[in-house]
C-alpha cells in the first residue's frame, strides 16, 4: 500500500465572489523510501500540494490517505497529531524560533506530541539525547549553544533538518530547501536528504530549481494545477 | 508541562523584553493600588475597633458643644449639676467628669505648654491610664484638696529627664503641684493631639487655681452596666440634659456613632481606591491585550511554524495564555511588593494603623490573574485560529 495517495485532489480557493481552482485534479502515488521532488513554476499550486501533502491544508474535493488513513476524515486535533508523527517539514526561511538556542529548537517538536506516542517513541532514548545525536550527525554539535542569529543560512537549514527528523517521522517534506543558501550549502542539504532517503525515509522536495530536483529518484513536474504526464 | 515548554515560554518573554516589561507595568499599578485599598479597609477597620475598645463598648460620652461647630474643649455648657443627675441614674458605673485647658506649665526654670485636665476621681481608670511610675490619685487626695498631679512621660521627661520626676515639682500657672505619677505611654490620637503631653489634677483645684468655672465641666463619661439596657440609659441622659441645655449644647457619643462614622470613612476609602484600582486595571489590562494582539501579530509565522510541527489549536492558545499568566505572576510579587511598601507611607499619613493583611495578596493575585486571562484571551484565541498556511507564508 502506497504511502500517500492522492485521488482527484481539487483545491479551490475563495476571495469573495471570486474561485480560483490551483489544483485541478490531482492523482499521485508515493510509497515509502522513494524520494520525489515536485518541479513547478510559482503559481502552478505546487506549494499548495505540499502543504496538502503536509496535512496543513484540506483539499476541496477529491481523497488524500496518509499510510492509510482517509485525511480529509480527520478532525483539526487530528490532523496536528498526525503532523507531529508523520512529517518534518523544512522551508525555505528555516523558520527557526530566534529566542531559542540549536538545541531547544531541535527539541521544540517533542513538546507537540501526544504523551502516549512521546513515551514510546522516547522509550530508549531521551528526548535530548536524540537531539544531541541528530546534531553531532548534522555537523551542528559543536553549535548547540548557539542562538540562530549567530548560524549561516546551510548551519541554519541543518539545525532545522535537525528538528525535523526530531519525531522520527516517516515523510520528509521540504518546500524549497536550497532557495536561501548559496550552492555549496545547497549541495551539502541535498546531499544530507540523499543519506536520509538512502536510509529509508521518504523525502518529498518542492522547488522549481533543476539542479535541486536532480537528487530526486522521481520528479513530479507541475504546471497550472496538473501533473505534466 | 514538559522541560522545553517552560524553556521556550520564559525565553520569549525575556526575548521581548519591552513588550513585557510594560505589560507588566500596567497590571503593577493595579496591583499595588488593590493592595493599598484592602490594607487601608483593613487599618481603618482596625481602628475602629481600637477607638471603641478605648471607649468601652458599654460607655457613653457626653461632650460640651454641638459636632460641627467650633472646638468642643473650649465650650462648658456642662457642669457639676449634670453631673450630680446623672450619678443618680440606674444602672451605671464609672461616672467621671473633666474639663480642660491649654497652659503654661514650669518648674520655675523652663516652661512649656500642656493639656491642664481637672478631673473628678474616676477618671484615670476610667480611661484607661495606666500608672507607670508612683501612683494614681487616692480619695484622700481629692478630700484634701492635695495639690498632686499625674502627668505624660512628654512632661516628666521635659522638666525632669533622666531623674524620677515623682516628688517633684511643676507649676500650673503659679500653682506648685507635686508629682506623684507619670502613666504609660499613650502615643498620639487619630487628630494628631499628643496623649503623653497632660498634667492631670482634680477638679475641684483646677476650678480654684486654673480658672474660675463656677462647676462648669467640658465632658461627662458613664458606663452602663447592662448593655440591654444602654439604650433606656441613653435616653434618659438626654432628658437629664435637655432639662438644663438646648440641643446644640451638648453632643452624646456612643461607640455606635464613633462605628458608623469610622466605618464611613473606610467606606470613603473603599470607594475612592477601589475606583481608582479597577481603573488601572482595566487599563493595564487593555494595555496587555494590544500587547498581545502586537505580539501575535508579529510572531505570526512563529505560530504557523508551531502549528507545523504539530501544535494543537488548543496548543497555541495555552501558549498565548501562559504567557499572559506569567505575566500576571510576575506583576502579583512586584505589586504585592510595592504596595505593601507604600502601605506604610500612606496609611501612616492617613493616621490609619499600619496593617500588612495576607488577604490583600490573595485579592491582587486573583483580580490580577483574572484581567490577564481575560485580556489575553482574545488574541490568543486569535493565534489558534489563524490559517497556518497563510501564517506561514508571512516571513517568506
Amino acid at each position: 500500500m502506497a504511502l500517500i495517495k492522492l485521488e482527484n485532489v481539487k483545491k479551490v480557493f475563495k476571495q469573495g465572489e471570486l474561485k480560483t481552482e490551483v489544483l485541478k485534479g490531482i492523482n499521485l502515488e508515493i510509497e515509502r523510501g522513494e524520494f520525489v521532488a515536485i518541479m513547478g513554476p510559482s503559481g502552478s499550486g505546487k506549494s499548495t500540494l505540499m502543504y496538502i501533502l503536509g496535512c496543513l491544508d484540506r483539499p476541496t474535493s477529491g481523497k488524500y490517505y496518509l499510510d492509510g488513513k482517509d485525511v480529509l476524515e480527520m478532525t483539526d486535533d487530528e490532523l496536528s497529531g498526525l503532523r507531529s508523527r508523520y512529517i518534518g517539514f523544512i522551508f525555505q526561511a528555516f523558520y527557526l524560533i530566534p529566542y531559542l538556542n540549536v538545541l531547544d529548537n531541535v527539541l521544540l517538536p517533542t513538546e507537540y506530541l501526544d504523551s502516549s506516542v512521546k513515551r514510546k517513541l522516547f522509550e530508549k532514548i531521551s528526548p535530548k539525547e536524540k537531539a544531541v545525536q541528530l546534531l553531532e550527525r548534522l555537523g551542528m554539535k559543536d553549535r548547540m549553544d548557539y542562538k540562530p542569529e549567530q548560524l549561516s543560512g546551510g548551519q541554519k537549514q541543518r539545525t532545522a533538518i535537525a528538528r525535523a527528523l526530531m519525531n522520527s517521522p516517516e515523510i520528509i517534506l521540504a518546500d524549497e530547501p536550497t532557495g536561501q543558501l548559496d550552492s555549496a550549502s545547497g549541495r551539502a542539504v541535498m546531499e544530507i536528504f540523499k543519506e536520509l532517503n538512502e536510509e529509508g525515509k521518504t523525502v518529498i522536495v518542492v522547488t522549481h530549481d533543476p539542479n535541486t530536483a536532480s537528487y530526486a529518484k522521481r520528479v513530479i513536474e507541475i504546471a497550472d494545477g496538473r501533473i505534466k504526464v | 508541562m514538559s522541560e522545553i515548554f517552560l524553556k521556550d515560554l520564559l525565553a520569549s518573554l525575556v526575548h521581548g523584553k519591552l513588550r513585557t516589561v510594560f505589560a507588566v507595568l500596567g497590571i503593577v499599578f493595579g496591583v499595588s493600588s488593590l493592595v493599598l485599598i484592602v490594607s487601608a479597609i483593613k487599618g481603618s477597620n482596625l481602628l475602629a475597633n481600637k477607638v471603641i475598645s478605648r471607649l468601652g463598648p458599654d460607655s457613653v460620652l457626653i461632650v460640651s458643644g454641638a459636632i460641627g461647630k467650633g472646638p468642643r474643649g473650649r465650650t462648658r455648657n456642662l457642669s457639676l449639676d449634670d453631673v450630680r443627675d446623672i450619678s443618680k441614674l440606674e444602672g451605671i458605673y464609672a461616672l467621671t467628669y473633666g474639663i480642660v485647658k491649654p497652659m503654661m506649665v514650669s518648674n520655675t526654670k523652663t516652661s512649656k505648654f500642656s493639656a491642664v485636665f481637672g478631673v473628678g476621681e474616676n477618671w484615670l481608670k476610667s480611661w484607661d491610664y495606666k500608672i507607670e511610675v508612683g501612683r494614681g490619685f487616692s480619695s484622700d487626695d481629692f478630700e484634701n484638696m492635695r495639690k498632686v498631679a499625674v502627668v505624660g512621660h512628654e512632661v516628666s521627661d521635659f522638666f525632669y529627664p533622666n531623674e524620677n520626676p515623682i516628688g517633684k515639682i511643676i507649676l500650673v500657672g503659679k500653682v506648685p503641684f507635686r508629682i506623684i505619677g507619670v502613666y504609660r505611654k499613650k502615643g498620639k490620637t487619630p487628630n494628631g493631639h499628643n496623649l503623653d503631653n497632660r498634667v492631670f489634677i482634680s477638679y475641684n483645684l483646677f476650678d480654684r487655681v486654673v480658672d474660675k468655672t463656677y462647676g462648669k465641666v467640658s465632658v461627662i463619661r458613664f458606663r452602663v452596666v447592662d448593655i440591654k439596657r444602654y439604650q433606656q440609659v441613653l435616653k434618659e441622659t438626654k432628658q437629664i440634659l435637655l432639662k438644663r441645655h438646648k440641643k446644640d449644647e451638648f453632643t452624646i457619643i456612643t461607640p455606635v456613632m464613633v462605628k458608623k462614622f469610622l466605618s464611613m470613612m473606610s467606606a470613603t476609602f473603599a470607594l475612592f481606591l477601589g475606583i481608582a484600582s479597577t481603573t488601572a486595571l482595566v487599563v493595564g489590562g487593555f494595555v496587555l491585550s494590544s500587547i498581545f494582539y502586537i505580539n501575535v501579530k508579529v510572531r505570526e509565522w512563529e505560530i504557523g511554524l508551531r502549528r507545523a510541527l504539530g501544535a494543537t489549536k488548543r496548543a497555541v492558545l495555552w501558549r498565548i495564555l501562559s504567557e499572559s499568566i506569567v505575566i500576571a505572576v510576575i506583576s502579583v510579587i512586584l505589586g504585592t511588593f510595592i504596595g505593601f511598601a507604600s502601605v506604610k507611607y500612606v496609611l501612616s499619613a492617613l493616621s490609619i494603623p499600619v496593617v500588612y493583611p495576607v488577604e490583600a495578596f490573595f485579592v491582587a493575585a486573583f483580580f490580577s490573574l483574572f484581567v490577564c486571562i481575560v485580556a489575553a484571551y482574545f488574541p490568543s484565541k486569535k493565534a489558534a485560529n489563524l490559517d497556518p498556511i497563510a501564517s506561514l507564508r508571512r516571513k517568506a
